[in-house]
């Protein structure tokens, strides 16, 4: 694979942890939420703009710990609310809800109730502020019977998520919030992800310059960052493939960076 | 793909757009710097009694305008044209603007040489960088900054410290091939050849890479 496209690649915004940067804010998150698992909490929220990398944090620690804990991770939220009870069904007795037959949603809580203590169980529900109102009334009382340890990823600044940290307000005891990096961990995020996809020599072309450029654009919101460095290298790869003349692989081109900028709109021509 | 051409085109308006500005702004103050010397050579003459604008003598109302006075004259006119001497030979310490003493009979103007300020842009080196890689190695242990600083530090060929860094990476992950080949090529490149092919061998015999083959090869035969 070519060096650009390689580089592209590795800005795709998808939730790949194997591709997971190490920097600074995001590992005293990752360190707070594994720590939070041991606690004796019901919930423990995890909140940001979108683009933090909660979706990331949460795949991260459950692809970590997951031989370590009883960990669920519904990556997708259930709206139904039939389906959320027979996934978490399965989750509690590792069997399929037999056909035709419904969840109780007393007997539920009593079963849990029965055997609090005997299991450590976490489920990570993301995108929380998604579920209807309803589901979250009985994500809450579940929680209350102590048996399940809830974490819920919520966006900042939608009012589904004011609605649901209201709702959950009295039962959260841990918050983890995620923010935009700073101009310094832009950097170190951007290098690393450089550095993972093996392509030193452009790591080593991207100054101090470019990443303040790069933070004009984004603010540091990850989801931005991916976005712009992916076109910027896609553009790079067409002129690698069509017009090679017009780009020195010795030197990041800040021209690029403003077509980047151009294409996703963060500059208006 | 979008089109990039297109893309490029748009960028091109762009730039136009954003160097309109300063043109601009750079026009505006030129043409000031222009006409401050006439507009002095004007009032100058007024202060002289003369008031002269393309060689028509004007009406004192201009004086009056300047000095405050509400009476309006007529103008009084005349082909003779009192010539105005800029005399830049002398400047004093003020400012960066042009001078112009009122009191001076002869109505010189003094122009002030603009001061030289030297600018010095000192960009970060690559120095700094790797410095800030090794840092963060120190606090993360991160194989794939181990394995950039060995990279970079062969390319500017500081074996020593290349040889350290490939030797790290290779403490965190024996696996890396890349790493192996920096670490067999700087041994070779300080004249540790035998060293060099024992090792390329050890990693050739575990993982059969091709690169590690075709390096020892070329170490052998002394081509690398």
């Amino acid at each position: 694979m070519k060096r650009y496209t390689q580089a592209k690649e590795t800005f795709v915004d998808e939730i790949n942890v194997d591709e997971y940067v190490d920097i600074e804010s995001s590992k005293s998150a990752y360190d707070q939420l594994v720590h939070s698992l041991d606690k004796s909490l019901k919930m423990v929220l995890v909140f940001g703009i979108p683009g933090t990398g909660k979706s990331l944090l949460l795949s991260k620690v459950y692809h970590d710990k997951r031989y370590q804990k009883e960990l669920h991770y519904f990556d997708t939220p259930i709206v139904i609310k039939k389906d959320f009870f027979n996934k978490l069904f399965k989750v509690l007795t590792k069997k399929e809800i037999p056909e035709g037959s419904n969840v109780n949603f007393e007997v539920f809580v009593e079963y849990l109730k029965k055997n609090k203590g005997q299991r450590d169980i976490v489920i990570m529900l993301d995108e929380a502020q998604m579920y209807p109102k309803d589901i979250l009334e009985e994500i809450r009382i579940l929680s209350d019977s102590g048996a399940i340890k809830f974490v819920i990823a919520l966006h900042k600044t939608d009012d589904e998520d004011l609605l649901a940290k209201k709702h959950f307000k009295s039962r959260i005891w841990e918050t983890i919030e995620l923010v935009n990096s700073s101009r310094s961990e832009l950097k170190t995020y951007v290098h690393k992800k450089l550095l993972i996809a093996n392509q030193f020599e452009i790591a080593n072309t991207i100054k101090n310059r470019h990443i303040s450029l790069a933070y004009k654009y984004t603010s540091g919101n990850y989801r931005e960052v991916n976005k712009l460095f992916y076109t910027i290298f896609e553009i790079y790869e067409y002129y690698e493939a069509y017009n090679p003349s017009k780009i020195n692989k010795k030197k990041f081109s800040k021209k690029i960076m403003e077509m980047a900028a151009i294409k996703l709109e963060y500059i208006n021509v | 793909m979008y089109n990039v051409d297109e893309l490029e085109k748009k960028w091109f308006r762009y730039r136009r757009k954003k160097l309109r500005l300063p043109i601009v702004m750079l026009a505006i103050v030129g043409g000031s710097m222009l006409m401050v010397p006439k507009l002095l050579d004007i009032k100058g003459n007024i202060l002289d009694g003369n008031i002269s604008i393309n060689g028509v003598e004007a009406t004192s109302w201009i004086q009056n305008a300047i000095n405050g006075s509400n009476n309006v004259h007529l103008a009084k006119l005349s082909t003779e044209v009192p010539s105005m001497e800029i005399n830049a030979k002398e400047h004093k310490e003020k400012s960066g603007q042009i001078v112009f003493n009122e009191k001076d009979s002869n109505n010189t103007i003094y122009l002030k040489k603009r001061k030289k300020i030297h600018i010095e842009v000192i960009e970060k080196g690559n120095s700094d960088i790797a410095k800030d890689i090794e840092d963060r190695f120190n606090f993360a242990k991160d194989k794939s900054d181990s394995l950039f600083l060995a990279k970079y530090y062969y390319d500017k060929k500081e074996y020593k410290k290349a040889e350290r860094w490939a030797l790290e990476t290779n403490k965190i992950d024996n696996t890396i091939e890349e790493s192996w080949i920096i670490f067999a090529k700087v041994l070779s490149k300080q004249g540790k050849r035998a060293d060099a092919i024992k090792i390329l061998q050890a990693y050739f015999n575990d993982s059969n890479s091709v690169k590690a083959k075709t390096l020892m090869d070329k170490i052998r035969l002394g081509k690398d």
